[in-house]
């Protein structure tokens, strides 16, 4: 009989420990990933009940690249590779200017910029019915294109 | 003749223009402004070093490394019989001059050599004026490379050098105003 409450148990607390513990864990590393290699973020507010800010662990992305399907692999080597070059350049080059105002755009109540700022190529679109940003962490750009090199070309 | 030499000022204006895109530390900045309470405000900071990495690695058709053939540029209905790089020897090394004055009653078209700068002027009417720079050392790049060709890159490299110093293009058309320059101040204003 012992035995078999300790097995009980045992199951228990294995159960326990993947229901508990594990969404701990995963949660704590998403948080220290978010940590470690920023965000990027998407905000929106349409003025018209959507509202939401999304915050992105932008280490996730270039991690999620890793399984990448071979045939979207081969389509951007088609399609993209003639280019790549061009792309890390230009990556490379944005990661290397100054914070700055790339593209101001004011038209009446309709505004938008293109900013380098702190690492991160910040989009804000915004009128008086409501908002939209995108904020992009550069680094996080410089791995995605590492990371599709690694994979695709 | 005066309209076949003054498409082909256009012309180097065109190729100069497409050379205002690289040189290390320098902006290019482009502002447009259209006049009314809701008219339209563009700022537009190019880093010309991002342009000066890139336009190595452009490869479409004539374009190749920086280089476009002249003769691909389609301009041989225009002005087939006129050699582009011999027409520039020639106002490069005549001294300050007016080269071309066109005036009608509602147009005023001057190509003038004034120091340094190659300077084009039009207007039409009384509310629409364009004015181009261009220093004489980017057309000079323009025409460093092979002949039959346009050295972009070697051009953005002399204006980079030798543009700073006012509005490379200016225009004004009613209440809407347009400039190009160039700085080394990456900031919008």
């Amino acid at each position: 009989m012992g035995k078999f409450l300790k097995k009980i148990f045992l199951a228990f607390l294995i159960l326990g420990l993947v229901v508990v513990v594990l969404p701990i864990a995963v949660g704590a590393g998403v948080v220290a990933l978010a940590y470690s290699t920023g965000t990027v973020t998407v905000d929106v507010d349409d003025g018209q009940g959507t509202d939401f800010t999304l915050p992105l662990p932008a280490g996730l992305i270039p991690m999620a690249l890793r399984f990448l399907p071979d045939e979207v692999c081969r389509e951007l080597e088609r399609e993209v590779e003639p280019s790549w070059e061009a792309v890390r350049k230009a990556v490379d080059e944005m990661n290397r200017i100054p914070d700055s105002v790339l593209v101001r755009v004011d038209s009446g109540d309709d505004h938008v910029r293109v900013v380098k700022e702190d690492g991160r190529i910040v989009i804000r679109v915004w009128s008086d019915d409501g908002h939209v940003n995108v904020a992009i962490p550069l680094h996080m750009v410089s791995a995605v294109v590492d990371q599709l090199e690694r994979a695709c070309f | 003749m005066m309209r076949k030499g003054l498409m082909g000022m256009l012309m180097l204006l065109l190729a100069g223009g497409i050379a205002m895109a690289g040189a290390s530390g320098s902006w290019l900045h482009i502002h447009v402004d259209e006049g009314g309470r809701h008219g339209e405000r563009v700022r537009v900071n190019i880093p010309l070093s991002l342009v000066q990495e890139l336009l190595p690695l452009i490869k479409v058709d004539d374009f190749d490394r920086g280089r476009i053939r002249i003769d691909s540029l389609g301009l041989d209905d225009e002005f087939g019989d006129i050699d582009l790089e011999e027409l520039w020897q020639i106002i490069k090394d005549v001294g300050d001059a007016e080269f071309i004055r066109v005036q009608t009653e509602d147009n005023d078209i001057r190509v003038v050599k004034e120091g340094d700068w190659l300077i084009i002027q039009a207007s039409e009417g009384s509310d629409s004026e364009v004015e181009v720079r261009f220093p004489l050392a980017v057309v000079d790049a323009l025409f460093s490379g092979e002949p039959g060709e346009l050295d972009l890159l070697a051009a953005v490299d002399a204006l980079a050098e030798h543009g700073r110093g006012g509005d490379l293009v200016r225009v004004t058309n009613g209440d809407t105003r347009v400039r190009i320059w160039i700085d080394d101040i990456n900031s919008e204003d």
